[in-house]
């Protein structure tokens, strides 16, 4: 916003290699430093043609396709997430694809005035920023840029091009007049040092991403594109707000150390990510990493994991035009296990549903009730054809290695039975065509809903292995809805009945000698390390950058302070309680992890 | 069969950030929930309250005066329901 006075004279500057240090708003903490990369994303080429009337109604199913195909790319984006105010926000944006009154002035367009599918989004677009622009307020006037932001991806959805990825190299700041939350979410694989933008503010949906994400970012930094050049060494000061471009060489050093202390912790335990997790009394915990089709195969293994404890193969079916074939099943899952060997690869089967659906499948219509209704291995059972070519296929990849079929949401033995009658189908049908396939593939269950805990003695009698889903097993003993504003307070891992349920659990498998995992979020927050192991649960199942942290908190402990701990923790009345207490122990043994520990450790407590 | 009805009521916008990006959802998610047109006005300005972008357009700040019209066979119990979680502050005060 306000250049520090005297170093910077007011015109010119752009050619004088002098340090420059702009001020803006703190909005994501950290330091990072590096390389400038400056994005230039020049302006989509809009195709203003008029149509023949017979082309109306197709340029109305292309529009209605395009605002699909985006709104499932920012699903595939916020799937990628960890659960926090991110995802609300892409949440929002595709509700604005979805809405009536721009479908209807869009589709008016194409109608009356005959203009193209391109010619009318971007119009509408243009009409509803004229709106905002109006707003006296400055956040309704910043909602400008997500409607510029959609109607790009929209129109390049409708020319047919994937909206180009800003591919920055890992360690740049990146610098851009703004970046869409999409575009924020992506660079948080990427591994950028820092982030600034010229425009947005605190609430901007950039900032909100970046922090959540954890990327030191700085916004509102006004006129930064034209002082820095990519290639330019930049100092992103997001504690402070601060942006220093061509930084003085002693100051770099200094601000190096700042940043080497931030990042000291975080390093040691990376550096650490490969020794495996045992307890300092020696019992050893099996640390595995959740892994979808959309994110880098290397990542669990970067990372330490012991596997694929959680692959979620529902990505396969989403954002394209045709079904995956048993061909693609055997292909993608053989590439997974070829990397993990001689670590076990676990597959989820198809995880689909009206709340996360694929154009390829048809769902029921407007379910009153998603998260009850026609889902996962319910929808598997009744699209059986689908469910038997991705079962080929994995059997068929299991001769290359260690694949287990994970089947999701079973609630009964008449479900977990009608699963298996059609593994043994598949097996019969490869059998028949004379494919290779492996005899001996592990086949176990999601444990996901009250009932599948309750009776998981009677599950634990015909599977291999057990999978604690703890955010549907949270959302469907508490019921709630955790995406729901309203009553996401009352989403608490620590409530008794759910600490009742995976002990429950645990012993169930424990007394049928069936191992038992844990493969939801809280696997990967590090409050509740101690608490999980303290119940018998040794396999835990993260988001791979979540691996390290946990493995060195594990190898920090012992398993008796843990089980008493959690003794401890079942005794509370409440998830208050529980919490508390859980919370107070962690942080007295491991601040640093739980302040540099995984994305919803740093999102308060429960 | 039940015949169409129209409620119409005037509210105040009273949580701090006004109808917001994740204030507007929650409005526009729970309008969607009913069989009833419905809309907000305010100033010389109305909207369709099940359109997200409509109610973002709106720009409402803290403190800005609307009307809420809902029309059809559940008006009254639309209105109800809005009207409530308007003056609730959509949860955040």
């Amino acid at each position: 916003m306000n250049e520090a006075s005297g170093e910077f004279s007011a015109s010119g500057g752009r050619e004088a290699p002098i340090r420059v240090e702009l001020s803006g708003v703190a909005a994501s903490s950290g330091i990072g430093i590096g390389v400038a990369f400056v994005v230039d994303r020049r302006r989509v080429q809009i195709p203003r043609t008029k149509i023949e009337r017979e082309q109306i109604e197709e340029e109305t199913r292309r529009v209605q396709d395009a605002l699909r195909a985006v709104r499932q790319q920012i699903e595939a984006i916020k799937g990628r997430l960890p659960h926090g105010e991110h995802r609300q926000i892409l949440k929002a944006q595709q509700m604005m694809l979805r809405d009536p009154d721009l479908i209807e002035r869009t589709e008016t367009l194409i109608r009356e005035e005959l203009r193209c599918a391109e010619w009318a989004v971007s119009t509408v677009a243009d009409e509803i920023h004229e709106m905002l622009d109006r707003a006296d307020d400055a956040y309704f006037r910043e909602r400008r840029s997500d409607i510029i932001f959609l109607s790009e991806r929209v129109v390049l959805a409708l020319i047919g091009e994937n909206t180009p990825e800003i591919v920055p190299p890992p360690g740049s700041v990146v610098i851009a007049h703004d970046l869409s939350p999409a575009d924020t979410a992506q660079l948080h694989r990427l591994q950028v040092a820092g982030i600034v933008t010229a425009a947005g503010g605190k609430t901007s949906h950039s900032a909100i991403m970046a922090r959540s994400l954890q990327i030191p970012a700085v916004v509102g930094v006004a006129g930064v594109l034209g002082k820095v050049q990519s290639g330019e060494p930049v100092v992103v000061d997001g504690v402070r707000g601060v942006v220093i471009v061509r930084p003085a060489a002693d100051e770099v050093v200094s601000r190096e150390g700042e940043r080497d202390r931030y990042n000291a912790f975080e390093e040691r335990v990376q550096r650490e990510h490969a020794f495996p997790a045992i307890t300092q009394d020696g019992l050893r915990v099996v640390t595995r990493a959740n892994l979808a089709i959309t994110e880098d195969i290397e990542l669990g293994s970067r990372y330490g994991a012991e596997g694929i404890g959680l692959f979620r193969s529902e990505y396969m079916y989403m954002n394209r035009e045709a079904l995956p074939t048993e061909e693609e099943h055997y292909r993608t899952a053989k590439a997974v296990i070829r990397r993990y060997t001689p670590y076990p690869v676990i597959v989820r089967t198809f995880d689909l549903g009206s709340d996360k659906p694929s154009k390829l499948v048809s769902f029921a219509k407007n379910e009153a009730n998603p998260a009850m209704g026609l889902r996962s291995i319910r929808l598997a059972l009744r699209e059986r054809e689908l469910f038997l070519e991705q079962l080929r296929g994995l059997l068929r990849a299991a001769v290359h290695g260690p694949l287990r079929i994970m089947l999701p949401l079973v609630s009964s033995i008449e479900e977990l039975e009608d699963g298996l009658e059609a593994v043994e189908e598949a097996r019969e049908q490869l059998e028949a065509a004379g494919m290779a396939y492996a005899s001996e593939v592990p086949v176990g269950v999601m444990i996901e809903t009250p009932a599948a805990a309750l009776i998981a003695d009677l599950l634990a009698a015909r599977v291999d292995f057990m999978s604690i889903g703890t955010n549907d097993l949270i959302q469907y003993t508490l019921a709630v809805d955790r995406d729901n504003d309203d009553v996401d307070y009352l989403y608490q891992p620590l409530h008794p009945a759910i600490l009742r349920l995976i002990r429950a659990v645990a012993e169930a498998g424990a007394r049928a000698d069936v191992p038992v995992s844990l493969c939801g979020e809280m696997a990967a927050d590090p409050r509740y390390t101690w608490v999980l192991v303290g119940l018998g649960i040794t396999e835990l199942s993260m988001s791979p950058s979540a691996v390290p942290v946990i493995k060195h908190i594990i190898r920090g402990s012992q398993a008796a302070e843990m089980r008493a701990l959690c003794e401890e923790v079942l005794a509370s009345n409440s998830a208050r309680d529980a919490s508390a207490l859980v919370v107070a122990a962690m942080r007295r043994r491991f601040p640093e992890h739980l302040r540099h520990g995984g994305g919803a450790a740093s999102e308060g407590d429960d | 069969m039940n015949k169409a009805q129209e409620v119409a009521e005037e509210v105040e916008i009273v949580n701090p950030l006004g109808l917001h990006a994740r204030a507007a959802s929650k409005l526009v998610s729970l309008a969607n929930k009913f069989q009833s047109d419905v809309f907000l006005t305010k100033g010389e300005t109305e909207v369709n309250a099940k359109s997200m972008l409509g109610v973002l357009m709106l720009a409402c700040a803290k403190g800005s005066k609307v009307r809420l019209r809902c029309v059809g066979v559940d008006a009254a119990a639309c209105n109800e329901a809005l009207v409530k979680l308007v003056r609730a502050g959509f949860g955040e005060l």
